[in-house]
C-alpha cells in the first residue's frame, strides 16, 4: 500500500441520517395552508351567495316562478 | 478527480435538482475534508453543515466567472475550520478530541475506526498546519493538486512536493508507532 492509498483508507461517508438531516434543514419543504371550511371569505363573494340562495328558495317555492323557469313560452 | 460545478443554478428554485446533485457531490467531500482536519465525527458534522448553511444563505454572492463551485464552498469551509482552531486553540489541546459513535456499523469495526481515525488525527496534529490543511484537502476533500493551488497560494508543484513528503512522514510514524 502506498501513502496515498494509506491516507485514502480513512476517508468515510457521512451518516445517511446527518445528510437527510441537514438538506432538510437547507431546504425546508414548502409550508402549505388549507383555508378552513367556514373561514370568513370576503363580502362579495358573501353577497353573492346570499343571492344565489334567495333566488332559490323563491324558484322552490313559487309555483309561478318555477313553471316560467321550466316551460317556454310558444 | 473534482469535477468543477457551476452554482449559479442554485439562484432559481426551479433548478432545485441541480442543488441536489451539488449537495450529493459536495457533502461527501465536505465532511471527509473536517474529518481529516479534526479527527472528530461530530466536529465534522457540525462544520459540515455550517458550511453548507453559509453556502446555501450567500448563494447569491457567487459568481461564475471568479472560479468553480467548489473552490466556492471550499474557500468557506477553509475559513471555518481556521475559525474553530482560533476558538479551540484557548480552550482544548489539540489531540484531547473524544471518540464518537458511529452509526450504521458493527461495534467494533465502528470503534477500531474511530481509534484509527483518532490515531491519525494525533499524528496530523505533530505537522504544521500548512500541512494538515493538504492533507485534509487531498485526501479527505479529493481535491487535485490543482484546485487545492487555486484555493492556496501554493503553485501546483508546490502543492504536489508538500503533500508527498507530509504523506511519507504519516506513514513512517504511522508505521512506528505500532
Amino acid at each position: 500500500m502506498n501513502e496515498d492509498d494509506f491516507l485514502r483508507r480513512f476517508w468515510q461517508a457521512p451518516d445517511p441520517a446527518f445528510a437527510i438531516k441537514l438538506k432538510q434543514e437547507l431546504t425546508p419543504p414548502p409550508v402549505i395552508t388549507i383555508r378552513p371550511f367556514f373561514a370568513p371569505i370576503d363580502q362579495t363573494r358573501r353577497t353573492l351567495n346570499i343571492l344565489a340562495l334567495v333566488l332559490a328558495v323563491v324558484v322552490v317555492l313559487s309555483p309561478d316562478a318555477r313553471s316560467r323557469l321550466v316551460s317556454q313560452p310558444g | 478527480m473534482i469535477a468543477e460545478l457551476d452554482f449559479d443554478t442554485l439562484a432559481t428554485d426551479q433548478r432545485k435538482i441541480d442543488w441536489d446533485c451539488l449537495y450529493e457531490e459536495q457533502l461527501p467531500r465536505v465532511y471527509n475534508f473536517f474529518r481529516y482536519r479534526t479527527g472528530d465525527k461530530a466536529v465534522a458534522e457540525d462544520l459540515t453543515a455550517a458550511t453548507f448553511e453559509q453556502a446555501w444563505r450567500h448563494r447569491g454572492r457567487y459568481r461564475r466567472h471568479q472560479g468553480a463551485f467548489t473552490t466556492w464552498l471550499f474557500t468557506i469551509a477553509r475559513n471555518l475550520a481556521t475559525d474553530y482552531y482560533r476558538q479551540r486553540r484557548d480552550l482544548v489541546p489539540l489531540d484531547s478530541v473524544a471518540p464518537s459513535p458511529t452509526f450504521g456499523r458493527p461495534a467494533e469495526e465502528a470503534i477500531q475506526r474511530q481509534e484509527e481515525m483518532q490515531r491519525l488525527a494525533t499524528l496530523l496534529a505533530r505537522l504544521p498546519e500548512r500541512e494538515q490543511e493538504l492533507i485534509a484537502l487531498k485526501y479527505g476533500a479529493g481535491l487535485t493538486n490543482r484546485a487545492i493551488a487555486g484555493l492556496t497560494t501554493l503553485s501546483e508543484s508546490n502543492v504536489g512536493s508538500i503533500l508527498h513528503r507530509a504523506a511519507q512522514r504519516l506513514r513512517a510514524e504511522w508505521e512506528d508507532e505500532r
